[in-house]
């Protein structure tokens, strides 16, 4: 039997978190969620997540700044970039500084479904 | 083929009214797409052999057993073109002609034809129609490009994501100055400068939000303002990634949303949308709009 992972979303809208909280819970994991930059930062020093899944375009701190700040705390957290902005420089930066996947929005069911799947195997 | 612009063509070229297109895009699921328009709009038969058909058609008969027999059709088209699904154009080539907006086959069948070669300019045809009648044109004939592939990923994304219809407004003012009008707009900042908002009605905004969300949204509240300000940031990313295809590097800045503002960006331009779940404002400009 698999355990459940933990799961931060980080989006500043409510209606991508509220839907994919019901995505994640149904591929059966715990989920928090942030809305910003910032509150990432602070929820994985808190809850010490298995996982992000992190926007780009956010108020305060963005999904880039975010990142960095995480990897000095976390340099083994596995991060699922899911964004609208696919630009090039983004997309670089991103992997550059580990993000395990891209996802563009808007993302399919399928697209989460792999992503957590490659996740699962990475921290178990 | 119908296809994403045929209604915004018949506004451009005075052939239909706002009100016209207004009242098809309403009524667009009252009129399901016969089988002669699913043939003449698929190239299947042509308005003269569909004229001739239904001219000695009796009431209790079968037009496409009768085109048939005619050799007009083929067995195999009869079933492949009852399969399809009708497509929203369609519907709307039946709303024509239901409603004698077209004089008949032959009539639509002129207006297609003139369609397939004005279809690539449809947007821009009616963004520099706006223009021309609400803004200092020369201010803005830079900025037409820009404004009219933006507006076509808009509309695209609108029929993709939210299955709206929808046509630019060639004679309508702004809603500038209306009570309880909310804005939402993203900047794109980068190799490009361009701010998109989107202005309506609280009761606009939460079918909007609806379509988008699909969630039973009750009321113009945070969520329906979130749930249509990130249609705005899903197109925009869309448009970026247009935009990277022809190495121009351009961010998104976080949404910012208000209640009764007036709009007042450089180089603005503001479009009304006519679509079947009612009206809103498009506002592309050069920097932010919301002060």
């Amino acid at each position: 039997m698999t355990r459940k992972l933990k799961i931060l979303i980080t989006d500043d809208s409510s209606l991508l978190r509220k839907k994919l909280r019901a995505e994640l819970e149904e591929l059966d994991c715990e989920v928090i969620e942030a809305k910003n930059g910032k509150e990432a930062v602070l929820e994985c020093l808190k809850e010490k997540p298995d996982g992000i899944i992190l926007d780009i375009v956010m108020p305060e701190i963005n999904g880039v700044e975010a990142l960095r700040a995480i990897r000095e705390i976390r340099p083994d957290m596995q991060v699922i970039m899911l964004s609208s902005t696919g630009s090039s420089a983004n997309l670089v930066e991103t992997l550059k500084l580990g993000a395990m996947d891209f996802i563009q929005k808007p993302y399919t069911s399928e697209q989460i479904k792999t992503a957590i799947g490659r996740l699962r195997k990475k921290v178990e | 083929m119908l296809r994403q612009y045929f209604a915004q063509s018949l506004l451009n070229s005075g052939v239909l009214s706002a009100e016209q297109v207004r009242l098809l895009l309403e009524t667009r699921t009252d009129h399901q797409a016969r089988i002669e328009i699913r043939a003449l709009c698929q190239g299947v038969m042509k308005a003269e052999q569909i004229e001739k058909i239904k001219k000695r058609q009796k009431p209790d008969e079968d037009f496409a057993a009768l085109a048939i027999a005619a050799g007009c059709m083929t067995e195999s088209q009869r079933c492949s073109l009852e399969a399809m699904v009708p497509s929203t154009n369609w519907n709307f080539a039946q709303g024509m002609l239901d409603e004698h907006f077209v004089a008949g086959y032959s009539a639509l069948e002129a207006l297609l034809t003139d369609y397939e070669a004005k279809e690539t300019m449809a947007v821009g045809t009616a963004i520099n129609q706006v223009a021309m009648k609400n803004v200092n044109f020369a201010e803005l004939e830079e900025e037409c490009d820009l404004y009219s592939e933006y507006t076509d990923v808009f509309l695209r994304t609108l029929s993709r994501f939210m299955n709206i219809e929808a046509v630019i407004n060639l004679t309508a003012d702004p809603f500038i100055g209306e009570q309880s009008a909310i804005t939402i707009s993203q900047h794109l900042t980068g190799d490009i400068m361009l701010t998109t908002g989107i202005m309506a009605e609280e009761d606009v905004v939460l079918e909007l939000a609806r379509r988008y969300s699909q969630e039973n949204i009750e009321k113009a509240d945070a969520l329906a303002v979130d749930s249509v300000a990130e249609f705005l940031n899903v197109t925009n990313g869309l448009y970026i990634v247009n935009l990277s295809n022809r190495h121009l590097n351009v961010d998104l800045d976080p949404y910012r949303s208000a209640y009764n503002v007036l709009p007042a960006g450089n180089k603005q331009l503001i479009l009304r949308i006519d679509t079947d779940c009612g009206s809103f404002d498009l506002i592309l400009a050069a920097d932010e709009i919301i002060f």
